[in-house]
Protein backbone atom coordinates (compact mmCIF):
# COMPACT_ATOMS: atom_id res chain seq x y z
CA UNK A 1 0.00 0.00 0.00
CA UNK A 2 1.25 3.49 -0.68
CA UNK A 3 1.08 5.73 2.12
CA UNK A 4 -1.46 8.06 2.85
CA UNK A 5 0.18 11.28 2.58
CA UNK A 6 1.34 9.97 -1.02
CA UNK A 7 -2.11 9.09 -2.05
CA UNK A 8 -3.39 12.42 -1.04
CA UNK A 9 -0.92 14.53 -3.61
CA UNK A 10 -2.22 11.88 -6.62
CA UNK A 11 -4.89 13.36 -9.06
CA UNK A 12 -8.10 11.52 -9.11
CA UNK A 13 -7.67 9.82 -12.42
CA UNK A 14 -4.06 8.43 -11.08
CA UNK A 15 -6.13 7.12 -7.56
CA UNK A 16 -8.69 5.25 -10.80
CA UNK A 17 -5.75 3.22 -12.32
CA UNK A 18 -4.40 2.39 -8.81
CA UNK A 19 -8.32 1.10 -7.96
CA UNK A 20 -8.03 -0.74 -11.29
CA UNK A 21 -5.24 -2.73 -9.49
CA UNK A 22 -6.31 -2.99 -6.07
CA UNK A 23 -9.96 -2.65 -4.79
CA UNK A 24 -8.75 -1.34 -1.42
CA UNK A 25 -7.25 2.36 -3.09
CA UNK A 26 -11.28 2.96 -3.84
CA UNK A 27 -11.65 4.07 -0.42
CA UNK A 28 -9.18 7.02 -1.52
CA UNK A 29 -12.21 8.23 -3.87
CA UNK A 30 -14.41 7.54 -1.10
CA UNK A 31 -12.83 9.66 1.14
CA UNK A 32 -12.47 12.51 -0.98
CA UNK A 33 -15.94 12.85 -2.70
CA UNK A 34 -18.62 11.31 -0.23
CA UNK A 35 -19.12 14.65 1.95
CA UNK A 36 -19.36 16.55 -1.07
CA UNK A 37 -21.52 14.61 -3.03
CA UNK A 38 -23.77 13.77 -0.02
CA UNK A 39 -24.31 17.47 0.22
CA UNK A 40 -25.38 17.57 -3.42
CA UNK A 41 -27.54 14.56 -3.14
CA UNK A 42 -29.25 16.35 -0.40
CA UNK A 43 -29.70 19.90 -1.98
CA UNK A 44 -31.07 18.80 -5.25
CA UNK A 45 -33.47 16.23 -3.73
CA UNK A 46 -35.75 16.53 -0.62
CA UNK A 47 -34.66 13.09 1.03
CA UNK A 48 -33.72 12.38 4.41
CA UNK A 49 -30.05 11.80 5.59
CA UNK A 50 -30.83 7.74 5.62
CA UNK A 51 -32.11 8.15 2.10
CA UNK A 52 -29.51 9.87 0.99
CA UNK A 53 -26.90 8.00 2.60
CA UNK A 54 -28.58 4.89 0.56
CA UNK A 55 -28.04 6.88 -3.07
CA UNK A 56 -24.42 7.58 -2.09
CA UNK A 57 -23.51 3.80 -1.49
CA UNK A 58 -25.44 3.39 -4.84
CA UNK A 59 -23.90 5.53 -6.45
CA UNK A 60 -20.40 4.96 -5.06
CA UNK A 61 -20.82 1.31 -6.31
CA UNK A 62 -22.02 2.20 -9.53
CA UNK A 63 -18.92 4.42 -9.89
CA UNK A 64 -16.44 0.99 -9.10
CA UNK A 65 -18.57 -1.21 -11.72
CA UNK A 66 -18.13 1.33 -14.30
CA UNK A 67 -14.66 2.79 -13.74
CA UNK A 68 -13.51 1.23 -16.97
CA UNK A 69 -15.63 4.08 -18.97
CA UNK A 70 -13.75 7.04 -17.28
CA UNK A 71 -13.17 9.26 -19.80
CA UNK A 72 -9.90 10.98 -18.62
CA UNK A 73 -10.86 13.71 -21.10
CA UNK A 74 -13.77 14.65 -18.18
CA UNK A 75 -12.49 15.50 -14.69
CA UNK A 76 -13.42 13.02 -12.59
CA UNK A 77 -15.39 15.17 -10.11
CA UNK A 78 -17.61 15.80 -13.36
CA UNK A 79 -17.63 12.03 -14.06
CA UNK A 80 -18.49 10.97 -10.30
CA UNK A 81 -21.19 14.01 -9.87
CA UNK A 82 -22.85 12.77 -13.15
CA UNK A 83 -23.32 9.35 -11.48
CA UNK A 84 -24.85 10.68 -8.30
CA UNK A 85 -27.44 13.40 -10.89
CA UNK A 86 -28.99 10.29 -12.69
CA UNK A 87 -28.78 8.33 -9.34
CA UNK A 88 -30.79 11.51 -7.76
CA UNK A 89 -33.32 11.25 -10.58
CA UNK A 90 -33.81 7.43 -10.55
CA UNK A 91 -34.60 7.98 -6.80
CA UNK A 92 -36.91 11.11 -7.58
CA UNK A 93 -38.78 9.18 -9.78
CA UNK A 94 -39.75 6.41 -7.47
CA UNK A 95 -40.52 8.31 -4.38
CA UNK A 96 -42.36 11.26 -6.48
CA UNK A 97 -45.54 10.89 -4.72
CA UNK A 98 -43.77 11.56 -0.87
CA UNK A 99 -44.22 14.74 1.12
CA UNK A 100 -41.20 17.82 0.33
CA UNK A 101 -39.02 18.70 2.98
CA UNK A 102 -35.91 20.34 2.53
CA UNK A 103 -32.73 19.11 2.26
CA UNK A 104 -30.95 22.10 1.36
CA UNK A 105 -28.31 23.83 3.52
CA UNK A 106 -26.01 26.85 3.01
CA UNK A 107 -23.86 29.37 5.21
CA UNK A 108 -24.20 32.88 4.99
CA UNK A 109 -21.69 34.13 2.74
CA UNK A 110 -23.69 31.51 0.82
CA UNK A 111 -26.89 33.38 1.42
CA UNK A 112 -25.69 36.78 0.84
CA UNK A 113 -24.12 35.62 -2.66
CA UNK A 114 -27.80 34.14 -3.55
CA UNK A 115 -29.35 37.19 -2.77
CA UNK A 116 -27.19 39.03 -5.00
CA UNK A 117 -27.43 37.19 -8.15
CA UNK A 118 -31.10 37.06 -7.72
CA UNK A 119 -30.90 41.22 -7.11
CA UNK A 120 -32.62 40.84 -3.64
CA UNK A 121 -32.09 44.48 -2.21
CA UNK A 122 -33.79 44.32 0.61
CA UNK A 123 -32.35 44.27 4.36
CA UNK A 124 -33.46 40.81 5.68
CA UNK A 125 -32.05 39.00 8.40
CA UNK A 126 -30.15 36.53 6.89
CA UNK A 127 -31.58 33.09 8.60
CA UNK A 128 -34.99 34.56 7.29
CA UNK A 129 -33.91 34.74 4.21
CA UNK A 130 -32.08 31.55 3.94
CA UNK A 131 -35.21 29.78 5.15
CA UNK A 132 -37.20 32.05 2.34
CA UNK A 133 -35.05 30.89 -0.64
CA UNK A 134 -34.69 26.79 0.49
CA UNK A 135 -38.38 27.26 0.87
CA UNK A 136 -38.49 28.82 -2.71
CA UNK A 137 -36.03 26.63 -4.13
CA UNK A 138 -38.11 23.29 -2.85
CA UNK A 139 -40.89 24.25 -4.84
CA UNK A 140 -39.01 24.17 -8.02
CA UNK A 141 -38.81 21.37 -10.65
CA UNK A 142 -35.74 18.95 -9.57
CA UNK A 143 -34.43 19.77 -13.53
CA UNK A 144 -34.38 24.07 -12.42
CA UNK A 145 -33.15 22.77 -8.85
CA UNK A 146 -30.52 20.67 -10.13
CA UNK A 147 -28.70 23.35 -12.01
CA UNK A 148 -29.17 26.16 -9.35
CA UNK A 149 -27.58 23.74 -6.69
CA UNK A 150 -24.69 23.13 -9.68
CA UNK A 151 -24.13 26.62 -10.13
CA UNK A 152 -24.40 28.74 -7.45
CA UNK A 153 -23.82 26.03 -4.29
CA UNK A 154 -21.70 23.35 -5.55
CA UNK A 155 -20.12 26.50 -7.81
CA UNK A 156 -19.14 24.51 -11.03
CA UNK A 157 -18.88 25.86 -14.20
CA UNK A 158 -21.03 26.10 -17.52
CA UNK A 159 -18.61 23.54 -19.02
CA UNK A 160 -18.52 21.01 -15.76
CA UNK A 161 -22.46 20.84 -15.53
CA UNK A 162 -22.60 20.53 -18.71
CA UNK A 163 -20.89 17.43 -18.41
CA UNK A 164 -22.66 16.13 -15.36
CA UNK A 165 -26.24 16.71 -17.29
CA UNK A 166 -25.03 15.61 -20.18
CA UNK A 167 -26.58 18.52 -21.69
CA UNK A 168 -24.79 21.01 -24.25
CA UNK A 169 -23.27 24.05 -22.73
CA UNK A 170 -26.13 25.96 -24.30
CA UNK A 171 -28.83 23.92 -23.06
CA UNK A 172 -27.31 24.89 -19.83
CA UNK A 173 -27.44 28.25 -20.30
CA UNK A 174 -30.93 28.68 -21.26
CA UNK A 175 -31.70 26.45 -17.86
CA UNK A 176 -29.93 28.30 -15.63
CA UNK A 177 -31.91 31.24 -16.77
CA UNK A 178 -35.53 29.69 -16.87
CA UNK A 179 -34.53 28.36 -13.35
CA UNK A 180 -33.52 31.82 -12.02
CA UNK A 181 -36.92 33.44 -13.29
CA UNK A 182 -38.67 30.25 -11.80
CA UNK A 183 -36.87 31.03 -8.76
CA UNK A 184 -37.54 34.50 -8.62
CA UNK A 185 -41.45 33.98 -9.57
CA UNK A 186 -41.14 31.99 -6.47
CA UNK A 187 -39.94 34.39 -4.24
CA UNK A 188 -42.24 37.28 -5.41
CA UNK A 189 -44.68 34.81 -4.18
CA UNK A 190 -43.66 35.10 -0.65
CA UNK A 191 -42.96 38.79 -1.50
CA UNK A 192 -39.25 38.68 -0.78
CA UNK B 1 -21.49 14.23 8.44
CA UNK B 2 -20.62 10.73 6.99
CA UNK B 3 -18.60 9.00 9.57
CA UNK B 4 -16.30 5.69 8.56
CA UNK B 5 -18.96 2.89 9.34
CA UNK B 6 -20.35 4.06 5.90
CA UNK B 7 -16.71 3.56 4.23
CA UNK B 8 -16.56 -0.20 6.08
CA UNK B 9 -20.14 -0.88 4.73
CA UNK B 10 -19.65 0.06 1.20
CA UNK B 11 -15.97 -1.99 1.15
CA UNK B 12 -17.76 -4.69 2.73
CA UNK B 13 -21.01 -4.86 0.42
CA UNK B 14 -18.38 -4.71 -2.79
CA UNK B 15 -16.30 -7.68 -1.62
CA UNK B 16 -19.24 -9.74 -0.22
CA UNK B 17 -21.49 -9.39 -3.80
CA UNK B 18 -18.23 -9.61 -5.47
CA UNK B 19 -18.69 -6.12 -7.37
CA UNK B 20 -16.16 -5.94 -10.11
CA UNK B 21 -15.38 -3.32 -12.62
CA UNK B 22 -17.10 -3.94 -16.06
CA UNK B 23 -14.12 -4.87 -18.41
CA UNK B 24 -13.77 -2.15 -20.94
CA UNK B 25 -14.30 -4.03 -23.99
CA UNK B 26 -17.64 -3.93 -22.54
CA UNK B 27 -17.47 -0.20 -23.12
CA UNK B 28 -15.78 -0.41 -26.08
CA UNK B 29 -18.37 -2.77 -28.03
CA UNK B 30 -20.98 -0.29 -26.61
CA UNK B 31 -19.02 2.47 -28.32
CA UNK B 32 -18.74 0.85 -31.61
CA UNK B 33 -21.96 -0.57 -32.19
CA UNK B 34 -23.15 3.02 -31.77
CA UNK B 35 -21.11 4.46 -33.77
CA UNK B 36 -21.73 1.56 -36.64
CA UNK B 37 -25.63 2.21 -36.71
CA UNK B 38 -24.60 5.98 -36.59
CA UNK B 39 -23.07 5.56 -39.65
CA UNK B 40 -24.81 3.08 -41.11
CA UNK B 41 -28.04 5.25 -40.63
CA UNK B 42 -25.93 7.81 -42.42
CA UNK B 43 -25.09 6.06 -45.46
CA UNK B 44 -29.05 4.85 -45.67
CA UNK B 45 -30.54 8.52 -45.27
CA UNK B 46 -27.69 9.26 -48.33
CA UNK B 47 -28.67 6.44 -50.43
CA UNK B 48 -32.56 7.74 -50.00
CA UNK B 49 -31.28 11.29 -51.09
CA UNK B 50 -30.02 9.51 -53.91
CA UNK B 51 -33.34 8.21 -54.61
CA UNK B 52 -34.71 12.09 -53.84
CA UNK B 53 -32.33 13.20 -56.69
CA UNK B 54 -33.02 11.15 -59.13
CA UNK B 55 -36.92 10.97 -58.39
CA UNK B 56 -36.76 15.22 -58.84
CA UNK B 57 -34.15 15.34 -61.69
CA UNK B 58 -36.69 13.60 -64.04
CA UNK B 59 -40.00 14.75 -62.66
CA UNK B 60 -41.49 16.16 -65.63
CA UNK B 61 -41.25 19.31 -64.41
CA UNK B 62 -41.97 21.07 -68.12
CA UNK B 63 -44.88 18.83 -68.07
CA UNK B 64 -47.13 20.93 -65.78
CA UNK B 65 -48.29 23.80 -67.78
CA UNK B 66 -49.63 21.02 -70.48
CA UNK B 67 -52.38 19.41 -67.75
CA UNK B 68 -54.94 20.62 -65.54
CA UNK B 69 -53.41 21.02 -62.02
CA UNK B 70 -51.23 24.35 -61.15
CA UNK B 71 -47.63 23.64 -60.63
CA UNK B 72 -47.85 23.76 -56.86
CA UNK B 73 -50.68 20.61 -57.35
CA UNK B 74 -48.11 19.04 -59.79
CA UNK B 75 -45.33 19.40 -57.09
CA UNK B 76 -47.62 17.86 -54.56
CA UNK B 77 -48.96 15.17 -56.46
CA UNK B 78 -45.37 13.92 -57.31
CA UNK B 79 -43.03 14.82 -54.44
CA UNK B 80 -41.27 11.49 -53.07
CA UNK B 81 -43.06 11.77 -50.06
CA UNK B 82 -42.39 7.92 -48.99
CA UNK B 83 -38.46 8.97 -49.84
CA UNK B 84 -38.41 11.85 -47.91
CA UNK B 85 -40.03 10.78 -44.40
CA UNK B 86 -37.05 7.55 -44.97
CA UNK B 87 -34.74 10.23 -44.94
CA UNK B 88 -36.20 12.33 -41.54
CA UNK B 89 -36.59 8.85 -40.05
CA UNK B 90 -33.38 7.91 -40.26
CA UNK B 91 -32.14 11.86 -40.07
CA UNK B 92 -33.55 10.66 -36.19
CA UNK B 93 -32.06 7.66 -36.31
CA UNK B 94 -28.36 9.64 -36.45
CA UNK B 95 -29.18 11.91 -34.38
CA UNK B 96 -30.35 9.33 -31.40
CA UNK B 97 -27.19 7.51 -31.77
CA UNK B 98 -25.28 10.74 -32.10
CA UNK B 99 -26.22 11.34 -29.06
CA UNK B 100 -25.56 8.55 -27.24
CA UNK B 101 -21.95 8.51 -28.32
CA UNK B 102 -19.66 9.72 -25.22
CA UNK B 103 -19.20 12.91 -26.47
CA UNK B 104 -22.70 13.52 -28.12
CA UNK B 105 -24.24 14.97 -25.48
CA UNK B 106 -22.27 18.38 -26.29
CA UNK B 107 -24.01 18.96 -29.48
CA UNK B 108 -26.86 20.73 -28.99
CA UNK B 109 -30.28 19.00 -32.00
CA UNK B 110 -29.49 22.00 -34.34
CA UNK B 111 -25.88 21.65 -35.26
CA UNK B 112 -26.33 17.37 -35.59
CA UNK B 113 -29.19 17.88 -37.57
CA UNK B 114 -27.39 20.63 -39.78
CA UNK B 115 -24.58 18.01 -39.84
CA UNK B 116 -26.23 15.44 -40.65
CA UNK B 117 -28.42 17.07 -43.78
CA UNK B 118 -24.92 18.43 -45.36
CA UNK B 119 -23.67 14.73 -44.84
CA UNK B 120 -26.55 12.89 -46.58
CA UNK B 121 -26.81 15.92 -49.43
CA UNK B 122 -22.82 15.02 -50.05
CA UNK B 123 -23.34 11.36 -50.34
CA UNK B 124 -26.65 11.44 -51.66
CA UNK B 125 -24.82 13.22 -54.37
CA UNK B 126 -22.29 11.61 -54.71
CA UNK B 127 -24.45 8.34 -54.80
CA UNK B 128 -26.61 9.84 -57.36
CA UNK B 129 -23.49 10.66 -59.68
CA UNK B 130 -22.40 7.28 -59.45
CA UNK B 131 -25.70 5.79 -60.23
CA UNK B 132 -26.85 4.35 -57.25
CA UNK B 133 -29.67 6.13 -57.06
CA UNK B 134 -31.17 5.03 -60.13
CA UNK B 135 -30.10 1.35 -59.93
CA UNK B 136 -31.64 1.40 -56.38
CA UNK B 137 -35.10 2.90 -58.22
CA UNK B 138 -34.78 -0.09 -60.89
CA UNK B 139 -34.21 -2.98 -58.53
CA UNK B 140 -37.35 -1.45 -56.36
CA UNK B 141 -39.71 -1.23 -59.18
CA UNK B 142 -38.95 -4.47 -60.16
CA UNK B 143 -39.62 -6.26 -57.13
CA UNK B 144 -41.53 -4.17 -54.75
CA UNK B 145 -45.30 -4.37 -55.09
CA UNK B 146 -46.41 -0.95 -54.10
CA UNK B 147 -43.87 1.11 -55.76
CA UNK B 148 -46.29 2.98 -58.31
CA UNK B 149 -48.36 3.99 -55.37
CA UNK B 150 -45.68 4.63 -52.63
CA UNK B 151 -42.15 4.78 -53.71
CA UNK B 152 -42.74 6.86 -56.79
CA UNK B 153 -45.51 8.81 -57.27
CA UNK B 154 -44.91 9.82 -60.71
CA UNK B 155 -45.91 6.43 -62.09
CA UNK B 156 -49.15 7.36 -60.22
CA UNK B 157 -49.14 10.63 -61.79
CA UNK B 158 -49.10 9.04 -64.39
CA UNK B 159 -51.96 6.33 -64.13
CA UNK B 160 -54.98 8.82 -63.90
CA UNK B 161 -57.08 8.39 -67.00
CA UNK B 162 -59.98 10.58 -66.06
CA UNK B 163 -57.08 13.33 -65.24
CA UNK B 164 -55.71 13.12 -68.79
CA UNK B 165 -52.67 10.90 -68.25
CA UNK B 166 -52.39 7.34 -69.23
CA UNK B 167 -48.94 5.01 -68.95
CA UNK B 168 -48.01 1.61 -70.21
CA UNK B 169 -46.82 -0.50 -72.27
CA UNK B 170 -47.68 -0.97 -75.91
CA UNK B 171 -48.43 -4.32 -76.86
CA UNK B 172 -49.96 -3.93 -80.18
CA UNK B 173 -49.41 -1.14 -83.15
CA UNK B 174 -52.34 -1.70 -85.26
CA UNK B 175 -51.75 1.30 -87.49
CA UNK B 176 -50.12 5.23 -87.81
CA UNK B 177 -53.09 6.24 -85.60
CA UNK B 178 -53.82 2.90 -83.36
CA UNK B 179 -52.13 0.98 -80.75
CA UNK B 180 -53.42 -0.95 -77.94
CA UNK B 181 -51.89 -0.24 -74.65
CA UNK B 182 -51.77 -1.93 -71.47
CA UNK B 183 -51.44 0.20 -67.91
CA UNK B 184 -49.66 -0.48 -64.93
CA UNK B 185 -52.74 -2.14 -63.75
CA UNK B 186 -53.36 -4.11 -66.18
CA UNK B 187 -56.25 -2.51 -67.91
CA UNK B 188 -56.30 -2.45 -72.04
CA UNK B 189 -56.35 0.69 -74.04
CA UNK B 190 -57.58 1.28 -77.30
CA UNK B 191 -55.47 4.87 -77.88
CA UNK B 192 -56.34 6.69 -80.61
CA UNK B 193 -53.64 9.35 -81.84
CA UNK B 194 -53.24 11.63 -84.74
CA UNK B 195 -50.04 13.43 -83.55
CA UNK B 196 -46.78 12.25 -84.92
CA UNK B 197 -45.88 9.80 -82.14
CA UNK B 198 -44.07 6.25 -84.42
CA UNK B 199 -40.78 7.88 -82.89
CA UNK B 200 -42.27 6.54 -79.24
CA UNK B 201 -44.28 4.01 -80.05
CA UNK B 202 -43.21 0.50 -80.33
CA UNK B 203 -44.07 -2.92 -79.34
CA UNK B 204 -42.62 -3.48 -76.37
CA UNK B 205 -42.17 0.11 -75.39
CA UNK B 206 -43.74 1.90 -72.64
CA UNK B 207 -44.79 5.27 -73.15
CA UNK B 208 -47.03 8.20 -71.46
CA UNK B 209 -49.11 9.62 -72.74
CA UNK B 210 -51.30 13.30 -72.72
CA UNK B 211 -54.89 13.28 -73.33
CA UNK B 212 -57.99 12.28 -72.68
CA UNK B 213 -60.61 9.43 -72.32
CA UNK B 214 -63.29 9.01 -74.93
CA UNK B 215 -64.64 6.22 -74.34
CA UNK B 216 -64.70 2.51 -72.40
CA UNK B 217 -61.02 1.90 -72.41
CA UNK B 218 -60.62 3.79 -75.11
CA UNK B 219 -57.96 7.25 -74.92
CA UNK B 220 -57.69 9.87 -77.55
CA UNK B 221 -53.40 10.82 -77.07
CA UNK B 222 -52.57 15.05 -77.77
CA UNK B 223 -48.95 13.91 -76.92
CA UNK B 224 -46.91 10.63 -76.81
CA UNK B 225 -43.97 10.68 -74.44
CA UNK B 226 -41.20 8.17 -73.65
CA UNK B 227 -41.44 7.73 -69.95
CA UNK B 228 -38.91 9.43 -67.39
CA UNK B 229 -36.04 6.87 -66.25
CA UNK B 230 -37.43 6.53 -63.08
CA UNK B 231 -39.55 3.26 -63.13
CA UNK B 232 -37.99 1.89 -66.00
CA UNK B 233 -37.66 -1.64 -63.11
CA UNK B 234 -41.20 -1.36 -62.77
CA UNK B 235 -42.23 -1.27 -66.96
CA UNK B 236 -39.59 -4.01 -67.23
CA UNK B 237 -41.57 -6.07 -64.76
CA UNK B 238 -44.64 -4.91 -66.20
CA UNK B 239 -43.04 -6.22 -69.49
CA UNK B 240 -42.41 -9.46 -68.52
CA UNK B 241 -45.39 -9.98 -67.09
CA UNK B 242 -47.97 -8.54 -69.56
CA UNK B 243 -46.26 -8.41 -72.77
CA UNK B 244 -48.88 -10.55 -74.92
CA UNK B 245 -48.38 -13.15 -77.34
CA UNK B 246 -49.15 -13.35 -81.38
CA UNK B 247 -52.31 -15.17 -80.37
CA UNK B 248 -53.47 -12.78 -77.41
CA UNK B 249 -52.54 -10.31 -79.84
CA UNK B 250 -55.05 -11.91 -82.76
CA UNK B 251 -57.50 -12.57 -80.28
CA UNK B 252 -57.29 -8.36 -78.98
CA UNK B 253 -57.31 -7.58 -83.00
CA UNK B 254 -60.94 -9.83 -83.51
CA UNK B 255 -61.93 -8.08 -80.40
CA UNK B 256 -61.17 -4.34 -81.74
CA UNK B 257 -63.09 -5.25 -85.20
CA UNK B 258 -66.24 -5.66 -82.97
CA UNK B 259 -65.77 -1.79 -82.79
CA UNK B 260 -68.10 -0.22 -85.15
CA UNK B 261 -65.39 3.18 -85.16
CA UNK B 262 -62.52 1.18 -85.36
CA UNK B 263 -63.86 -1.69 -87.80
CA UNK B 264 -64.93 1.61 -90.14
CA UNK B 265 -61.13 3.19 -89.59
CA UNK B 266 -59.87 -0.14 -90.29
CA UNK B 267 -61.78 -0.42 -93.93
CA UNK B 268 -60.76 2.96 -94.78
CA UNK B 269 -56.88 2.38 -94.07
CA UNK B 270 -57.04 -1.10 -95.85
CA UNK B 271 -59.00 0.65 -98.99
CA UNK B 272 -56.19 3.47 -98.91
CA UNK B 273 -53.39 0.64 -98.70
CA UNK B 274 -55.15 -1.11 -101.72
CA UNK B 275 -54.57 2.23 -103.73
CA UNK B 276 -50.94 2.45 -103.24
CA UNK B 277 -49.41 -1.23 -103.13
CA UNK B 278 -46.28 0.03 -102.96
CA UNK B 279 -46.52 1.59 -99.65
CA UNK B 280 -48.98 -2.02 -98.26
CA UNK B 281 -45.78 -3.88 -99.32
CA UNK B 282 -43.45 -2.08 -97.34
CA UNK B 283 -45.70 -2.27 -94.18
CA UNK B 284 -46.22 -5.79 -94.52
CA UNK B 285 -42.76 -6.44 -95.22
CA UNK B 286 -41.70 -4.42 -91.96
CA UNK B 287 -44.11 -6.42 -89.55
CA UNK B 288 -42.77 -9.36 -90.97
CA UNK B 289 -39.37 -8.67 -90.13
CA UNK B 290 -40.78 -7.21 -86.32
CA UNK B 291 -42.23 -11.03 -86.36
Amino acid sequence: MIPSEELEKKTDSEIVDLVLEDQEYFLCVVKRYKEKLYKYIRRISNIGAEEAEDVLQNVFIKAYQNLNDFDKSLKFSSWIYRITHNAVIDNHRKIQSRPKSSGIDMDDDRVKELAHDFDITKELDNKYLREQILKAMDNLDIKHRDVLVLKFLEEKDYKEISDIIKKPQGTVASRINKAKKELKKELEKIKI
Amino acid sequence: MIDNKFDQELLGKIKKDHIEPIPRWHFLLKDYIVWFFGILSLIVGGLAFSIVIYLLAFNDWGIYSQIDESFLEFVLLTMPYFWILFLVFFGFLVYHNIKHTKKGYKYSFKSIMIANVVISVVLGGLFFQVGIGQALDDALGETVPVYAKVLNRQMHFWSQPEKGRLSGLVVSVENEENFTLLDLHQNEWWVVSKSDYRGSVEVGRPVKILGNVIGDNQFEAKRIMKPAPPGKGMFKRHKKRHLPTEKEREKMHERMMQDPMFKERFEKMREGLDKYPELKERLENKINDRE
